[in-house]
């Protein structure tokens, strides 16, 4: 196998594409729906608990010196513990592959390819990011650096085209409702962010130590990803339009307009959602099998594609609907991955801090 | 051998990519440009506009010599969307939404239909966006979608579909986009001034032949998604001084019945100060402008000029307001600010929001212009030839 790591740089664009961009087109229209005016308060009563979170993940990174967290855990402890450790994160990354699909194709199907059967659609998607996901972490990294610094640009266009329809007065007043508004939106911003968990999972192939700095700043700018659009949904729509509709950052690229001859620039946003989506799915799809230590697997394909055909099938097959769907996003999901992750590593320090001495005893 | 095998499969997704089924043939389908939306006999009467859009599309050098073509269909039911379903019956090709750039209501939407009703049928179909421009009309709407501009041009050169340009040039009723519309509506203790569409039967003639236009000549007042009233422009003209965007403002200033000057006002800007008075909000406005000075009658000192703006302004200001009290409206929307600057007060005032405020005191109305330009000629002119 040729060498397949990857640099902090990449992991940073790849994580940012991946974990922030994807993240908060599903997000924002719950936080929306629940903090309405005070939603863009959500973000800033996020930052300091996820601030502690980061530095506790940061501190895992350290300590396990980088190494696969199975393999650290199996040594320090034994492969029962390992793999208690590493069982939550595997499901984790199938929910994750599970809403992104259900998520993405939905939206696709509604929006621009309403004649499209759905099975197709979703088939397409999924058999994409296999073969990204077959392929490697490398690819997928290079692919992310090439998509995302057009998925940042075009972030920028429509903020500043959007700009004639603002009118940033409707952001007051705020707690109009109390404190519990803001503090719900809370639990999608920071359910979101704990995604960022993944990169316990990808350390082992960073060529470099993760810098403290960096993976602040990473977190700290995937929090403004989250900012922006909820402000301006706000300022261009009013709280109650903006938390009626069900894709608020896609109504921003609505609205894009320049001139008299200018508009139905949308697509640009299909350009977005999908090079964040497939690199998500793809990125999720190489970690499910790299946790399941089949990485190097002679049968990986069929196991990988038996899974993606699974995927499939319960996307397409399940009968959910939309509304459904919203609110599992909104009532379960998020509010359980982010109360089990948030203090996941809070429980896998301790278990490191415990054996860190041990394992010092045994090198010497 | 393997780069081979994905070049192929790179080759047949490039082939099956194409997204056939959602394919349209632009010369295959009908776009909605325009839609009037009425209510009558307890229906929905939808009034859509079609173009011929070969007399859009310019041709280079050619005249335009026979007038545009604009065809007007008509439908009702008992919602939108039913209405738009026996429209269907007669629309002949696939129709597609996604052009429609203007939305009238009518008088009797406005005051007796179920205006989020309406809003959920047009913005929960994927085709159509909030950028519509969006007007209320007394009018008959077929006489409205059928009133064309100058010129043989069609109808997207009018102010129903370009209004921009004509409000630029006279900056009294701003134009509205469906987005701003329904972020108004939906906005607490605010009211909304939906610009209202009407035509002008006697100000132009085309050999010598009546040529009715349209013309913007008052809004309707919106006040928690119901109706108030409809305000003719003449009693609004205060309004302009709170809108920053205003470029080309004028005023004309008299004194003791005689002419003194004209001045241009740009970007003024406004602020609008609480005051609490034994637990009641007293307004005080203050708007400051650069002028420039566009034509003189009589000598006037800079500082003269100033104080008669000042002065006319101001009273621009209370007038407007003292309109709006006698209609029980509040037309200088001095409510929101309340509800924006002191959320408490403004929740124990209007019952959370239940009752408008009323009545609303205003307090101090200070303007403070600075004649900035005096064009090409010098602020003192020789006011005799020699």
């Amino acid at each position: 196998m040729q060498n397949q790591k990857i640099n902090v740089v990449q992991a940073v664009f790849l994580f940012a594409l991946a974990v922030g961009i994807t993240n908060h087109v599903i997000i924002v229209p719950l936080i929306l729906n629940s903090a309405l005016r005070d939603s863009w308060i959500s973000p800033l009563i996020a930052l300091p608990p996820l601030l502690l979170w980061t530095t506790i993940l940061f501190l895992i990174m350290k300590l396990t010196k980088q190494k696969s967290l199975y393999i650290w855990f199996k040594t320090h402890y034994n492969p029962l513990v390992a793999s208690l450790v590493i069982a939550p994160i595997i499901l984790f990354v199938f929910l994750i592959l599970f809403v992104t699909i259900r998520d993405t194709t939905a939206w696709t199907k509604i929006t621009y390819l309403p004649k499209t059967p759905f099975p197709v659609i979703v088939g397409l998607y999924v058999f994409a990011g296999f073969i990204a996901a077959l392929t490697g972490l490398r690819t997928i990294t290079i692919a992310a650096g090439i998509l995302f610094p057009a998925v940042i640009m075009f972030g920028f266009f429509v903020m500043s085209v959007n700009y004639q329809f603002k009118d940033y007065s409707y952001l007051l007043p705020v707690f109009t409702n109390g404190y519990a508004p803001a503090l719900k939106g809370t639990i999608y911003v920071l359910g979101g962010l704990v995604e960022f968990i993944l990169l316990l999972s990808v350390q082992q192939h960073l060529s470099k130590k993760m810098r403290f700095s960096t993976l602040i700043l990473m977190t700290l700018a995937v929090t403004c990803l989250i900012f922006g659009p909820v402000i301006a949904s706000i300022a261009i729509f009013g709280p109650y339009e903006a938390a009626d509709q069900r894709y608020p950052s896609y109504e921003q690229w609505r609205m894009v307009l320049i001139g008299k001859f200018i508009s139905h620039l949308d697509f640009l946003s299909i350009y977005q959602w999908l090079s964040g989506s497939l690199v998500r799915i793809s990125l999720a799809l190489f970690l499910l099998f790299d946790l399941l230590h089949m990485t190097h697997h002679r049968k990986k394909w069929i196991w990988m594609f038996i899974t993606c055909v699974a995927l499939i099938v319960m996307v397409t097959r399940l009968n959910l609907s939309d509304a459904i769907f919203f609110e599992f996003l909104q009532r379960y999901y998020f509010p359980y991955t982010l109360s089990f992750f948030y203090f996941f590593p809070f429980l896998l320090l301790l278990l490191i801090l415990m054996k860190r001495g041990k394992a010092h005893h045994e090198f010497t | 051998m393997k780069r081979f095998l994905m070049g192929l499969i790179s080759l047949l997704f490039a082939l099956i990519l194409t997204s056939c089924w959602d394919i349209k043939s632009l010369q295959d389908v009908n776009y909605f440009t325009g839609i009037g939306i009425d209510y009558k006999n307890n229906k929905y009467q939808i009034y859509i506009q079609q173009l011929n859009f070969s007399s859009v599309a310019k041709t280079e050098g050619g005249k335009l010599s026979t007038p545009a073509e604009v065809w007007v269909g008509h439908a009702e039911g008992e919602s939108i969307s039913q209405a738009v379903i026996e429209l269907y019956q007669t629309t002949q090709q696939t129709v597609f939404w996604g052009h429609l750039s203007s939305i009238i209501l009518s008088e009797d939407v406005l005051k007796h239909g179920n205006l989020l009703a309406v809003f959920d049928a047009l913005m929960r179909s994927p085709e159509i966006r909030y950028t519509p421009w969006i007007y209320g009309s007394k009018k008959d709407m077929r006489e409205l979608l059928t009133t064309k501009p100058f010129f043989n041009l069609s109808p997207l050169n009018s102010i129903l579909y370009s209004p921009e340009t004509n409000y630029n040039q006279r900056p009294i009723i701003t134009p509205m986009r469906t987005s701003q519309f329904i972020r108004d509506l939906r906005e607490p203790g605010k009211m909304v001034f939906l610009p209202s569409l009407s035509i002008s039967d006697g100000t132009w003639t085309a050999n010598k032949k009546p040529d009715p236009k349209l013309e913007v000549d008052g809004v309707f007042a919106m006040h928690d998604d119901s109706f108030k009233s409809w305000v003719d422009y003449k009693d609004l003209t205060g309004l302009r001084w709170f809108k920053n965007r205003t470029l080309t403002s004028r005023i004309f200033l008299r004194k003791n019945n005689s002419n003194v000057a004209t001045l241009k006002i740009a970007k003024p800007k406004s602020k609008i100060r609480i005051n609490i008075s034994n637990g009641e909000p007293v307004f005080n406005i203050e708007v400051s402008a650069a002028a420039i000075l566009l034509e003189l009658w009589t000598q006037t000192s800079e500082k003269e000029l100033e104080n008669l703006a000042n002065k006319l302004i101001a009273e621009e200001i209370r007038s407007t307001f003292q309109n709006g009290m006698k209609r029980q409206i509040d037309l200088l929307r001095l409510e929101h600010v309340l509800y924006r600057k002191k959320f408490k007060l403004w929740k124990k005032l209007t019952s959370n929001g239940k009752v408008a405020l009323h009545p609303i005191k205003l307090g101090e109305v200070t303007v403070k212009i600075k004649v900035v330009q005096s064009g090409m000629y010098k602020l003192k002119r020789k006011m005799t030839p020699h």
